[in-house]
């Protein structure tokens, strides 16, 4: 079954139609979720728990933000297959198209909730301009990374119905695990080569260019770490899905 | 209707064979497999899978012009060979070749989206039934749309209709279009006697200018009305494959526990 990018678009946007209900105050509320996550945050750890770390407000946006993408894909991309089965079982849709569509949908929110952000802490910490241009390839990488995974998912969460579960679960414990509002130096040394096989911290360290910009090799270092991450979820997501594909159509 | 088979062949499976290796009672979450391993670890040595042979060697020819009925009693696996000759299932040995475009439908109260409403909803079937048609996409659903009759009810969340009211509006748009090979399981259901019969007539004139179809139902009449062929599954197998009275006649016959 093919993936017709026509189909992928038009399901993005019945997506987004579905979840804003066709009005402006619909994307707001679907907008502000992110938001009002930064903010509560941002007002507990810099001014409640006093992180010190400069330009904090800058820091979180650069974590927090790649992190709401990515739980975002995973929690909402889990349970598609066992959700649409009976849809699957219906129409030669490629489930694929589903996930990629529900993936779309979130970068274009998560997307506009960035900029959102990124307005006011300009004026606050103004910060060149030119660092947003490090973001692109890490994007991709991500989007790419989480489909792989969701894709994994939710394949895995036809054949035991309680992952979805589980991936809410294991990612509330990483959102702790992985340096995203606080930094690395918060980590004590002995432990920090465990970050090594976060795949999380390795999916976000490139946006981190937004308050810095590394020296460019170790930003392509970077780049290839993520990048190995998501050689590794591809290839472990279609290899699942090719010996399973049968099984995962008798099962819905 | 008894239109007869031309040459040209659409479709043909030769030794087609599906098995699903599987457990009947499978534990269905992370959860039970975990107290399953936990109370008998030797488990996890042996392979306690079932074979399932769903497929058992079946031999198809579909040339233009056939309109095939399909007959078996339930269970016999009449909706996954369709599904395999869909390609929803990518059969476990021998070969299908398919020559044309496949349409297949297999549930008629379905939507894809049930928050949007059900003019939305048919838009997004006409991309997924008919992606080849791109441009035809607003005549076809607004004539489908029309033949519905559904009228205030279009702009309702889809969501909000009965199990007759989607069946109305998936059947109006999948009879939209003819197909090369067009597979359509046990579609009449659902919808009340008046719009069955006009939904019927519908389809007979798309099976008319269809190249072949595949129709699998449990009524002999409908059958009757448009197969010139009846091919009975039996245990995964062809049982028979011939001409419709005597098709029905060994159906009726070995299927039937009174005789």
């Amino acid at each position: 079954m093919q993936i017709p990018a026509r189909q992928i678009l038009q399901l993005t946007t019945a997506n987004l139609k579905a979840r804003y209900r066709n009005t402006w105050s619909g994307f707001l509320w679907v907008v502000m979720n992110p938001v009002l996550m930064f903010g509560a945050q941002s007002y507990a750890f810099k001014f409640i728990m006093n992180i010190q770390v400069e330009n904090y407000l800058l820091f979180l946006l650069s974590g927090l933000i790649p992190w709401i993408f990515i739980s975002q894909n995973l929690e909402m991309g889990t349970p598609i297959f066992v959700n649409s089965g009976r849809l699957l079982k219906s129409f030669p849709l490629n489930p694929l198209t589903l996930i990629l569509a529900q993936i779309l949908d979130n970068l274009i929110n998560t997307t506009v909730a960035f900029f959102v952000i990124l307005v006011p802490v300009f004026v606050l910490h103004p910060f060149p301009l030119e660092n947003l241009l490090y973001l692109p390839i890490p994007v991709v990488f991500l989007t790419l990374t989480t489909f792989f995974l969701a894709w994994f998912l939710s394949t895995l969460n036809v054949f035991f119905r309680d992952i979805k579960f589980i991936v809410t679960f294991l990612l509330q414990v990483s959102f702790y695990m992985t340096p995203i509002f606080y930094p690395i130096a918060f980590i004590d040394e002995q432990y920090r080569w465990l970050l090594t096989f976060n795949p999380f911290y390795l999916m976000i360290t490139p946006f981190r260019a937004l308050l810095e910009v590394p020296v460019f090799s170790d930003y392509l270092w970077q780049l290839g770490l993520a990048g190995l991450i998501m050689i590794i979820s591809g290839l472990m997501a279609f290899i699942f899905w090719k010996v399973k594909r049968n099984v995962v159509y008798f099962y819905l | 209707m008894s239109s007869t088979s031309t040459s040209d062949l659409l479709m043909t499976a030769k030794n087609l064979k599906l098995v699903f290796k599987t457990q009947v009672f499978r534990p269905w979450t992370l959860r039970e497999q975990f107290i399953q391993i936990a109370k008998n670890p030797l488990d996890l040595l042996f392979d306690r899978r079932d074979r399932w042979s769903v497929l058992d060697g079946v031999n198809l020819e579909i040339r233009r012009g056939d309109r095939v009925g399909l007959v078996g009693v339930n269970g016999t696996g009449k909706t996954t060979l369709c599904r395999t000759l869909a390609g929803f299932y990518m059969p476990s040995s021998g070969a299908l070749k398919v020559h044309g475009q496949v349409r297949a439908v297999f549930d008629t109260a379905i939507g894809i989206y049930p928050d949007l409403t059900g003019r939305e909803n048919a838009y997004l079937l006409a991309s997924l039934m008919f992606p080849t048609l791109e441009k035809e996409h607003k005549a076809l659903v607004e004539e489908a749309l029309e033949f519905s009759e559904l009228g205030a009810f279009l702009d309702a969340p889809y969501k909000t209709y009965s199990n007759g009211m989607q069946a109305r509006l998936c059947l109006s748009m999948v009879s939209s279009r003819p197909a090369d090979v067009l597979i359509l399981d046990e579609v009449f259901d659902g919808a009340d006697q008046f719009f069955r019969e006009k939904i019927s007539q519908r389809i007979v004139k798309l099976i008319e200018k269809s190249g072949a179809v595949l129709f699998v139902s449990h009524s002999s009449d409908q059958i009757r009305r448009v197969c010139n062929r009846v091919i009975v599954f039996q245990k995964g197998k062809v049982a028979f494959d011939g001409g419709v009275e005597e098709g029905l006649s060994f159906y009726e016959k070995s299927s039937n526990p009174n005789q």
